[in-house]
């Protein structure tokens, strides 16, 4: 066993260069696996971090609202707020709890009536700023100011003054014409269904790095609750912990708790978009992963069946003294194990230096590329890698995995030669 | 139809017999028959030679007596063992225990020394005891290797590697040891050297040999040859009146 051990690896450097060829595929192998692994990680986790913020990572809505959600029905709307908001917050683990409305709206500047449309979110700033640090996102202008203005206008009498602040994405506001300092009308619906429209005073065009979250418009909650004519309430309250991973004790508190027993508690990965994509990402980067594996273990596969075939004598020499076919595949697995295990290792280091360097610190810039992405995957512009030491084993672990598909085949070629063809053999 | 029974007759069981052996070939729609029909019986001691041109069957003949093929017709029988009635797994067991190879292309692993190499043969056979390292080594010194235990087959001249071969076959003390043309790789100092060296073997230990060859200088020092031509023995002629076979000279074994 020890001697064909050592027979193994020293077979693994008889032919020099083919071996260095076989190590270079794997080390090829591995360190792409491991840059898109951490690339994929980075960006998927980007995706679902930001998407959880946005989502809310829990939820309360009335049990109706979550039955239509789609149509985004402003009627089933919680009335009293305050009760409810004060229960989440006392909730251990919760760091804070908000209202929220949305609403779909027609965009108009000036007298030109457009047929754009875009996303209307109301929210407390807080809110605004935990979800979407949207703030820091205003190149041009500035955040909306407090409820007031709204809250007075929609008080009645004195129409129209002071102005109504509002906040719109760089893309919505490049597809209606709209500079800060602009007025904005706004048309939509109230809860009961009837036309409802306000103008606001653009005041910051953001940009968050993503087209979908740029085609919103960002306004007070006051401002969409005057414009639904849901005076105190909103169709959302939206529950934030410390980290997403909170989201699964909270959901838990909140669903027993018997003060908010009328509505419905919701985790973000419990609400689709995310409830079907999570899945997917996870195998979308296992079928990455596999055809990295695959198309390297073809690489190792052409080298190491060149070597059994070059070898055909010796090896119909040792199977005529006695070596068992399944010493025949040891031989040559252990072989490829012995070159991967260099090229793995070279290959995980090399690609978790380009992983840590290059894509985590640096990021790779997409352009205007996510910009074509259906709203609600948020993606950014420019993502960066996601690298963890842990990914060092697990790339060379599949590299291991890599020499091993692709040994296993020339290994069991090797060991159906059969003993005579010692005899045949010509060097 | 006199026949003597086994009790009564002289001789001891032949090592190994063919009886009416014929092995073909399938070669694309053509069928090659290598061997057409050849009864021999191969005693212990034997240092016999089957001579004839290229492509008589020779080589074809070796893989049946070494096992190391299946015959298409006939019987082979190795120390009284039919070999058709034995698996593969057995077949094994027997090649690597009994026989002991020889090759025209030495066939040694390059990358392990001559040691190694001899010691593999053991280890293959599963006939590695305590005291194996001095049974490598003392081989390797019956074939005058004792300083070069350490080289790889690249290190060593074609002589060399062949008394490594002779080595690696001897050191598990087979029954038979069989040898394809183990000279005709090397030039005539170095292939007389080799076969004086297989023949003092024979005559210390009582190794058999069996092996083939087209050259006179090989057939002069063999004590029984056995001619081939076409896949047919065409002669069976003993030189030396030591053979250990008593069946007397110059007599085909079977039928004639
Ligand atoms: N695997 C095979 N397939 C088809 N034909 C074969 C095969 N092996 C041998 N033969 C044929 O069988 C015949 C006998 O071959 P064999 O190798 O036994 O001859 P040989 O006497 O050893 O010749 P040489 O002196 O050249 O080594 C030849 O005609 C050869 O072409
Ligand atoms: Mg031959």
């Amino acid at each position: 066993m020890r001697l064909l051990f050592s027979l193994a690896l020293r077979n693994a450097l008889r032919n020099t260069r083919r071996s260095f060829l076989t190590g270079l595929t794997i080390m090829l192998g591995v360190a792409l696996l491991t840059c898109g692994i951490s690339w994929t990680r980075g960006a998927f986790g980007g995706i679902l971090e930001k998407g959880a913020n946005v989502m809310g990572p829990v939820r309360l809505v009335t049990p109706e609202f979550a039955k239509k959600e789609q149509m985004m029905p402003l009627a089933e709307n919680i009335v009293e707020l305050e009760p409810i908001l004060a229960a989440a917050r006392a909730t251990p683990g919760v760091t804070g709890a908000w209202p929220r409305l949305q609403m779909a709206a027609t965009l108009t500047v000036g007298d030109d009536m457009g047929e754009h449309f875009a996303l209307v979110q109301g929210a407390p700033p807080e809110w605004f700023s935990r979800a979407l640090d949207l703030e820091h996102h205003i190149p041009n202008g500035r955040m909306f100011a407090t409820d007031d203005a709204a809250a007075q206008q929609c008080a009645g009498g004195r129409r129209s003054r002071p102005p109504i602040d509002a906040v719109i994405g760089a893309m919505a506001a490049t597809e209606v014409g709209a500079k800060v300092g602009d007025d904005l009308i706004l048309g939509g619906q109230t809860q009961d269904g009837s036309l409802s429209a306000i103008k606001v005073k653009v005041v910051g065009i953001s940009d968050l790095g993503s087209g979908p979250q740029n085609r919103f418009v960002y306004v007070s909650l006051a401002t969409l609750q005057c414009m639904a004519d849901i005076p105190t309430g909103a169709t959302e309250v939206l529950v934030y912990g410390a980290t997403l991973d909170d989201a699964i004790p909270i959901e838990a508190a909140l669903a027993a708790n018997p003060a908010l027993s009328k509505l419905a508690v919701s985790r973000w990965d419990q609400r689709p978009p995310f409830s079907s994509i999570s899945g997917i990402i996870g195998a979308l980067q296992s079928i990455a992963a596999g055809v990295i594996v695959f198309i390297t273990a073809l690489g190792v596969l052409n080298t190491m069946l060149m070597s059994v075939l070059e070898r055909t004598a010796e090896i119909g020499v040792m199977r005529a003294m006695g070596l068992r076919r399944g010493a025949t595949v040891f031989l040559f697995v252990i072989e490829a194990i012995g070159i991967a295990a260099i090229g793995g290792a070279v290959g995980a280091i090399v690609g978790s230096l380009i992983s840590y360097f290059i894509l985590e610190l640096h990021g790779i810039n997409l352009g205007n590329a996510v910009n074509k992405l259906p709203p609600g995957l948020a993606v950014d512009s420019v993502i960066h890698g996601d690298w963890e030491p842990i990914m060092l084993a697990q790339a060379f672990g599949l590299g291991l995995v890599m020499a091993i598909v692709g040994g296993a085949l020339p290994a069991i070629r090797a060991s159906r030669i059969e003993p005579v063809e010692a005899m045949r053999a010509r060097r | 139809m006199t026949t003597t029974s086994a009790g009564s007759e002289p001789s001891p069981t032949p090592l190994c017999e063919l009886v009416g052996v014929k092995k073909n070939y399938p070669l694309g729609d053509l069928i090659v028959h290598a061997v057409k029909g050849v009864d021999v019986r191969i005693y212990a001691g034997e240092f016999t030679a089957f001579a004839g041109p290229s492509g008589s069957g020779k080589s074809t003949l070796l893989n049946l007596v070494g096992c190391l093929d299946r015959q298409s017709e006939g019987q082979v029988y190795i120390e009284g063992r039919d070999v058709a009635t034995l698996s593969d797994t057995e077949l094994g067991d027997v090649r690597a225990r009994r026989i002991g190879f020889i090759f025209q292309s030495f066939n040694l692993i390059p990358v392990l020394t001559a040691y190694e190499n001899v010691e593999l043969a053991l280890r293959l056979a599963g006939l590695v005891r305590k005291g194996h390292k001095e049974r490598v080594e003392e081989a390797l010194r019956s074939v005058g290797l004792a300083d070069y235990m350490g080289r790889r087959p690249a290190q060593l001249s074609g002589g060399q590697q062949q008394r490594v071969a002779i080595a690696r076959a001897l050191v598990k003390t087979p029954a038979l040891i069989i040898a394809d043309e183990p000279t005709a790789n090397l030039d005539s100092k170095n292939g007389a050297a080799i076969l004086d060296l297989m023949k003092s073997m024979n005559a210390d230990n009582g190794t058999t040999f069996l092996f083939s060859t087209h050259d006179p200088m090989v057939m002069e020092r063999a004590r029984r040859i056995i001619h081939l031509q076409d896949g047919q023995i065409t002669g069976d002629e003993r030189r030396d009146l030591t053979n250990p076979s008593p069946s007397g000279a110059s007599v085909a074994p079977h039928g004639a």
